[in-house]
């Protein structure tokens, strides 16, 4: 729960341009949000890139905020579409289909889910680390689908891609993450 | 069910913060000094708008002081121009602020599709909460209510009491479309359910509503508290997964048992079959399901499809069984005929069944036995081993077939009549 009435100084501030409260309200979402940012765009500097942009187009239209939701909802839905527009941007089709052709696999295979299963918890930055491989086109359906809580229909209308595509994205970046934690932990256990 | 890859992911990354990076904000604030930055058109054009403003009415008020001064007293012209020059500016200023107030309102009519479409995604974001289940919510809102219950009578006394006024937001996990949602509102303040689309159901003090989750999407639950925090939790409605589900008009034999297939059409990989008394032939689990009938009856047939986020749809076809399986054997044969398919006996299923079997014929005047065989090729020609005579006309013969491993729920041991022709 957010503390409202600081919440509406600092917004307030922000509105008129004050630029202490611009940095308080950056410093305090910043670490949240870099995370956001660093979940889609996997290159460190283009994520701190759309994080800017982002924190610009909240402070452009904080001034619309009414204080009804979750303010860190609001900004984060914000920095979400900001980095999906910069994906988008950089390449034609992003969404559509993997074009990460490390992760092709087929089949999964059942070996690898369960040797997975048995991880009770994973550290942040291996999770991050994990989803940093994946290909746009995988890891952006996967965000959106688990950690954003999108549905199909949802994450098709946002990235102009056909419900089925999603699905099977998804499917895929799922099956990868597997794969690819498995080789992670494999290889820390030699 | 299992921790899967999504669920293991979700945990480590939930409230997860990157470190803050100390030039982060120096360098955003080149950024947003920068003169492409989003703001600036705006501000232009704001700026722009207020110059012409401040000129027409400057203009404005310099014509009619022009005509005030022909009309009055010429003597004290100047300090009047001073005056009205003094007001100019503070009328243009009100001016200045009105147009101001103009623009944004312009803005804000222009962008309110775009404002309104943020905080509708806006609900839909707000990720991760923590979960709490019904039982556990019911349980905590049982708690306050005892806490408030002890605490009223000090009320009047003391300070206190202010802690336990504290409302109490139940959380919901994430419910499927169609599902009614139970909100017990503990709290003195009415609570407000607010829809993804934004319809607002409202659940007064002390109340219970139950609450049909028509609508797709985020939803909030909103204490009305007028105290500084906000007290809310957010749950998403996903949709029901899409099934079609095909059944076989009629049994098909190709095994020699009884099969019914069933196909479900779904994008969904999480499948379940349900029906009762029958076995399944094959997984209960693939998108295709095979069942084996060997009693005549009405049954139904069930699949149950979910998708990830736990939502399920099931279809139901039913199903009409004419006759108990009988290892499709005939009732006559005759053993003088040409035709190799008639004359002779042997129960159709054998031959297709991979189970070790014993046939026998039974005379049903004396129980005597007829005739034997464990093999499939070595069908009954009609003989009475007895006496190695063909069995007279007419006479109707009892058939017994033992199966040495018949399918799971099914019997092992089958019987019919025989008549030679």
């Amino acid at each position: 729960m957010e503390n409202k009435e600081h919440l509406k100084l600092i917004v307030e501030g922000c509105v008129r341009g004050e630029r202490k409260s611009q940095e308080a309200l950056f410093k305090q979402l910043y670490g949240k949000m870099l995370v956001v940012c660093y979940r889609y765009i996997n290159d460190k500097d283009a994520a701190q890139d759309v994080l800017q942009d982002g924190f610009i187009k909240v402070f452009d239209k904080l001034g619309f905020f009414d204080f009804s939701g979750s303010f860190e909802g609001w900004v984060r839905r914000i920095i979400v579409n900001t980095a999906i527009d910069s994906i988008r941007k950089s390449k034609k089709n992003p969404f559509l289909s993997d074009q990460d052709t490390d992760f092709k696999q087929e089949a999964v295979d059942e070996m690898v889910e369960k040797e997975v299963l048995e991880f009770k918890s994973l550290k942040a930055e291996v999770a991050l680390e994990a989803i940093s491989k994946l290909s746009p086109a995988y890891r952006t359906v996967f965000n959106l689908f688990v950690l954003e809580d999108f549905s199909h229909r949802e994450i098709a209308e946002m990235l102009g891609i056909n419900e089925g595509t999603s699905k099977s994205n998804l499917a895929k970046a799922k099956m990868n993450l597997r794969r690819i934690l498995t080789e992670k932990f494999k290889y820390i256990e030699s | 069910m299992n921790k899967n890859i999504d669920e293991l992911i979700k945990s480590a990354l939930e409230g997860h913060e990157m470190p803050y990076d100390n030039n982060a904000w120096n360098s955003f604030e080149k950024k947003l000094n920068k003169p492409n930055a989003p703001i600036k058109p705006f501000k232009f054009w704001f700026f722009g708008t207020s110059i012409i403003a401040v000129i027409t009415i400057s203009s404005l008020l310099y014509f009619s002081s022009k005509q005030e001064e022909k009309s009055d007293k010429p003597v004290e012209q100047k300090t009047d121009v001073i005056e009205k020059s003094n007001s100019q500016s503070t009328t243009s200023n009100k001016t200045k602020s009105e147009i101001k107030t103009g623009i944004q309102d312009g803005k804000i009519n222009s962008n309110e599709l775009e404002a309104k479409e943020d905080d509708k995604k806006e609900t839909k974001t707000n990720l991760i909460l923590p979960e709490v289940n019904e039982v556990l919510v019911k349980e905590i809102t049982k708690d306050l209510k005892h806490d408030e219950e002890i605490t009223t009578p000090k009320k009047e006394n003391s300070v206190i009491t202010k802690k336990v006024s504290e409302p109490n937001v139940p959380s919901f996990s994430n419910k499927c479309l169609g599902e009614n949602l139970k909100v017990i509102n503990k709290n003195d303040e009415g609570m407000t359910l607010i829809f993804p689309s934004g319809k607002k159901v409202s659940v007064a003090e002390s109340a219970t509503e139950n609450i049909k989750l028509s609508e797709e999407g985020k939803y909030e639950l909103l204490v009305n508290s007028k105290q500084k925090e906000t007290y809310n939790s957010f749950f998403s409605v996903f949709e029901n997964p899409k099934a079609s589900l095909l059944v076989d008009d009629e049994l098909n034999y190709e095994t020699g048992l009884p099969v019914i297939r069933g196909e479900v059409q779904t994008f969904e990989e999480t499948i379940n079959w349900k029906i009762d008394k029958v076995v399944s032939a094959n997984s209960s689990k693939a998108k295709t399901a095979e069942f084996y009938f060997f009693e005549k009856g009405q049954f139904e047939l069930e699949v149950i499809v979910s998708n990830e986020k736990g939502c399920s749809s099931s279809e139901i076809k039913r199903i009409f069984i004419e006759k108990d399986y009988n290892l499709l054997a005939v009732n006559a044969f005759d053993p003088l005929s040409d035709d190799s398919r008639k004359n002779t006996f042997m129960p159709y299923a054998l031959s297709k069944r991979n189970s070790a079997f014993s046939l026998i014929i039974i005379d049903p005047d004396n129980g005597g036995i007829v005739f034997e065989s464990s093999d499939y090729s070595k069908p009954w020609e009609g003989i009475d081993k007895r006496n190695g005579k063909l069995v007279d006309e007419s006479k109707v013969y009892i058939w017994k077939v033992t199966l040495a491993s018949p399918e799971k729920n099914e019997k092992s041991v089958y019987k019919g009549n025989i008549i030679r022709i």
